[in-house]
Parts: C-alpha cells; structure tokens; sequence
C-alpha cells in the first residue's frame, strides 16, 4: 500500500486530501509544512557534519 | 521528514501557501533529499507560478479549489509512474550494465538516473533529467518546445509548453559552466533547442 504524506498549513483543506485519499486505499500522515521545514533544517546540518567527518 | 528520508512515504503532498515562507523554496529542498513524487497544491492560479513549481523540481500540481477526484487521480498517476520508473531501474542494474552517456564535462548513467558533470554528482528532478537524457540521446537535432513538452510531459498533460523552457534552464543552471551562454542545449530561436554535440 502507497503511503502518502501531507505537509499542509490548512488542516480544514489537509482533512479533505486525507480523507478522499483514504477512501481510495492510501495511507496518510499529515504534517505541519512549517514542521518539514524543520525537520529538514536539521537534516541539513546532519549531512555537513557526515560531509566533515 | 525523518520518515521521508529513510523512504516510509511514497509520494509527498506539498501546499505552497505558507505565511513567511516559499513553498517553492521547500520543494526544491526536499527534491535535494528524497526522489519520491511531489505533488504541489497551489492555490494560485497563475501559470507562471504552476511553471515556477515545476521548475523547483515538483512532479506535478494541483490547483486550489481542487477537485477531490483529479487530486486522486493524480496521486495514482503519479505513483504509478514512479514506480514503472524504479522497476525499469531495478530490472536494468541487475541484467545489464549502466548506459553511459559522455560529452565533454557531462557524464550521464542513464539507468543509474544520476548525472555528474566535471566528476560531481549534480540532482536532477525526473522531468529534467528525462528531458536532457532525452536531448543528449537526438544530439544535433532541433526539438520545438511542443516536441519536448509531448515527448517527456506527455499528451494527457495538463500544462503548456512554457514549461519546457523552464526546466531547460533549470538543467543549464546545473550543466552549463555560463548559463547565459549555453554550450550544451543552444535555443535556436523560433524552433527550439538543439543539444550539441
């Protein structure tokens, strides 16, 4: 089964995607956009500090 | 994003309205991490915008207010080619080896979908890495932007041949040591393009 993630700000607008996309056999996780952002800011200081070592 | 890095998730469904920051902008940095499908919801409606995503390395787009169905629609379509795309891969690093394409800075592993350019790995979005394999491959020959934009993007597709030109100096800006100046992929004004070889 395809896992689906939502990174979306409105979660009145997130639910519908969710839903619609649940109806038709996919998982989903939604995420706050600003939350991916994050994750990924961290992530990048992660592989500069791979990259050194 | 943890998650969409060690590959639980299969397609990333990304809205670019957000207060203070540009969607266009975080879709370019998670292409930079992970190859699954993104597929953007805009709630803009200009086509210079649904280009701009593209262009920073999206697969496809959906505009706000958007029919649930198309929305579907399109996540399978999505999938469904992405994953075509990974069995050819799989299919081909096991039976064979690696089609390599050579011209002068430019290395490109065609099954391996990885381009270096002067011995460094540079990534590519699947539209523009097609769209140059598909250049590199027809050298010397001129490509109309209608030619490209059916040839990669494909007659169902909903968008216009700007796109083309978009993702062409999305691939200059990574191939071309003078972007301005293209030595690779020449416009060759009121046709098209023409990869020199």
């Amino acid at each position: 089964m395809s896992k689906i993630l939502i990174a979306e700000d409105d979660m009145t607008i997130a639910e519908i995607e969710k839903d619609y996309l649940e109806v038709n056999g996919f998982e989903v996780d939604v995420v706050l956009t600003e939350q991916l952002l994050w994750k990924l800011s961290r992530r990048a200081n992660t592989t500069c500090f791979c990259w050194i070592s | 994003m943890e998650a969409v890095k060690a590959g639980e998730y299969n397609l990333l469904l990304l809205d670019i309205m957000m207060p203070g920051l540009s969607g266009f902008d975080v879709c370019k940095q998670v292409r930079d991490i992970v190859d699954i499908p993104i597929l953007m919801v805009t709630a803009k409606m200009e086509s210079f915008d649904k280009v701009r995503g593209l262009g920073f390395g999206a697969d496809d787009y959906v505009t706000k207010p958007f029919d649930p169905a198309e929305l579907v629609a399109r996540v399978k379509s999505n999938l469904a080619r992405y994953e075509r795309l990974k069995q050819d891969n799989k299919s081909n690093t096991k039976n064979e080896k690696d089609e390599e394409l050579i011209i002068g800075d430019l290395r490109i592993l065609i099954k391996g979908w990885k381009v270096y350019v002067k011995g460094k790995e540079c990534k590519f979005a699947n539209r523009e890495f097609e769209l140059l394999v598909f250049l590199a491959n027809n050298p010397n020959i001129v490509f109309s932007k209608e030619t490209l934009f059916e040839r990669i993007w494909g007659y169902d597709y909903v968008g216009d041949s700007t796109t083309v030109a978009v993702h062409i100096n999305r691939i200059r800006e990574k191939i071309e040591d003078d972007p301005g100046n293209p030595h690779y992929i020449e416009t060759v004004w009121g046709a098209g393009y023409r990869f020199n070889m």
